[in-house]
């Protein structure tokens, strides 16, 4: 009691932002074996709730709107879903046997540019380059498409989890919720709500409007894959769109794949890697012009190097799952500490008001 | 420690009340010319905490995120030590909040031991997207309350000044 008179606004907002954090931290940790599952069905509750809603208000029950929902969806889904990802897996296994003629030729690449580059008085070391290259898409002693590969065949095998939790979501998340908050005192019940709306908000738009911007983008890069004539478009664009989740290295590593493809065909044709360039080039171009600006910017408004450093941090310690989820973490934060400064120091707010 | 509203906010039965919620916001101006159906589905949303004499609703300055209901006990309204109003079983207060995000111009205390129940601002602004011609009735209504509260605010301002 004492100890929250001595401190100031600044410092209870801070010490509040601290301890919400660590919660955070530990239940992360707690739930570490079905995290992914938990995630996968949380994005869709967020995509399936407005249907639930509407069920509802239209007199159906709870439990009955979300189970019409789930069997609708896996009706919709299993059947080119079983197959999409039965092509993807045996695609990864053919180029993954391409990998020596890959290599190959990326050597001859090389030593092509350190003769091009020596014209010009500049040296490099070849196979140094080279197996920095490997090295940089490589993490331990798996490739970046096999830790895709894994990523895509984790998310599939931890599916059977994924209806059951979402079902459970979309009839009891609103009651869970109230008991939650409920169980606040009485001095933060207020605040506690205050924060889960809106973070609950922004979270639901931001998963809403990147799913869309990823289907656009994976779109615009299959058709442009499909133009300049590369084999399995479909999977190209979808992995281009997948690895767009990753903000501002996204377009580098969607050009792995098709170059990947490129270098792994004998011989090897270098205006396909030009048109590679080109297609996810256009593809961003649209994405960075049209799509982010008039859907996802308002959901996560962050200063270009925050941004920046929080994705190689997440990306650290997490992978491509961190890295992904590095821009609506540090969003939430920022609503969770702002909302604390203002509520734990009013003359801010009244500040802002006038 | 089975009085503590602490417990009582966390296990009491959640539907036991709602009828009463619903028969008491109906009897306000705010719920004019909404139906019990669509009150009752409104009130099954609506967070009930319980308070201890003397206990603060909320605070001057703090951040407000909907209306409050008496569902049981009294309220006191202060302005520092001033109180302003007390109110009762059936009596709503903290309006503004439900309309925009802005701190509480007054501190609320539970002057007995009270039951308040909260319609919060996201509940509305949900309604107002879901069934628009609903959500409109009841922004109309709120304003129509506001209206009036400030023209007796005005008026007292004016009683004030003609006495000085």
């Amino acid at each position: 009691m004492l100890l929250t008179k001595l401190l100031n606004p600044f410092s209870k907002a801070l010490l509040s932002f601290v301890f919400l954090l660590l919660i955070s931290v530990l239940l992360i940790w707690l739930l570490n074996p079905v995290i992914v599952p938990i995630l996968v069905s949380l994005v869709l509750y967020v995509c399936l709730s407005p249907f639930h809603l509407w069920l509802k208000n239209k007199g159906w029950r709870s439990d009955l709107s979300a189970l019409a929902i789930l069997l609708s969806l896996m009706f919709l889904v299993t059947v080119p879903g079983s197959v999409m990802l039965g092509a993807l897996s045996e695609q990864m296994a053919f180029w993954q046997s391409k990998a020596s003629i890959a290599g190959q030729s990326l050597n001859t690449l090389l030593s092509d540019i350190s003769n091009l580059l020596a014209q010009w008085q500049f040296y490099i070391e070849v196979d140094q380059l080279k197996s920095n290259i490997m090295s940089a898409f490589s993490s331990g002693d798996k490739t970046l498409l096999q830790s895709i590969s894994n990523m895509l065949v984790g998310i599939s095998t931890s599916l059977l989890l994924v209806p059951f939790i979402t079902f459970f979501l979309l009839r009891d998340f609103e009651s869970l919720r109230n008991r939650l908050l409920n169980a606040l005192p009485n001095r933060y019940f207020e605040l506690g709500w205050l924060i889960f709306f809106k973070v609950a908000d922004q979270t639901e738009g931001y998963v809403r409007a990147v799913l869309i911007q990823q289907s656009i983008l994976a779109t615009v890069a299959s058709i442009g894959f499909w133009i300049a004539g590369f084999e399995s478009p479909i999977i190209l664009g979808m992995i281009a769109g997948i690895l767009g989740l990753i903000p501002y290295l996204g377009p580098a590593l969607g050009l792995i794949p098709p170059f990947y493809l490129v270098l792994a065909s004998a011989p090897v044709n270098y205006d396909s890697m030009y048109a590679a360039i080109a297609v996810i080039g256009v593809a961003y171009v649209i994405d960075n012009l049209f799509v982010i600006p008039l859907i996802v910017a308002k959901f996560a408004n962050l200063h270009p190097l925050i941004a920046l450093l929080s994705i190689i941090i997440f990306g650290n310690f997490f992978g491509i799952l961190g890295m992904m989820a590095a821009i609506p973490l540090m969003a939430i934060s920022n609503i969770m500490l702002s909302q604390l400064m203002l509520s734990f120091n009013p003359q801010r707010f009244k500040a802002r008001i006038v | 420690m089975s009085n503590s509203p602490f417990w009582h906010n966390l296990f009491r039965p959640p539907h036991k009340e709602r009828e009463t919620i619903c028969e008491l916001w109906l009897d306000t101006p705010i719920f004019e010319g909404i139906t019990h159906s669509q009150c009752l589905k409104l009130a099954n949303e609506m967070p009930i905490r319980r308070y201890d004499i003397d206990e603060a609703v909320f605070t001057q300055g703090e951040v407000g995120i909907g209306t409050c209901l008496i569902l049981k006990g009294s309220v006191k309204i202060c302005a520092g030590e001033k109180v302003l109003a007390t109110m009762h079983e059936g009596d709503f207060f903290g309006e503004v909040a439900l309309v925009i995000e802005s701190p509480r111009t007054a501190t609320a205390i539970a002057s007995a031991e009270s039951q308040i129940v909260f319609f919060l601002r996201p509940q509305l602004e949900q309604l107002l997207s879901q069934s628009p011609r609903l959500g409109s009735r009841l922004m109309q209504n709120l304003a129509r309350v506001m209206a009036n509260r400030l023209g007796s605010t005005n008026a007292l301002l004016e009683a004030h000044h003609v006495t000085d």
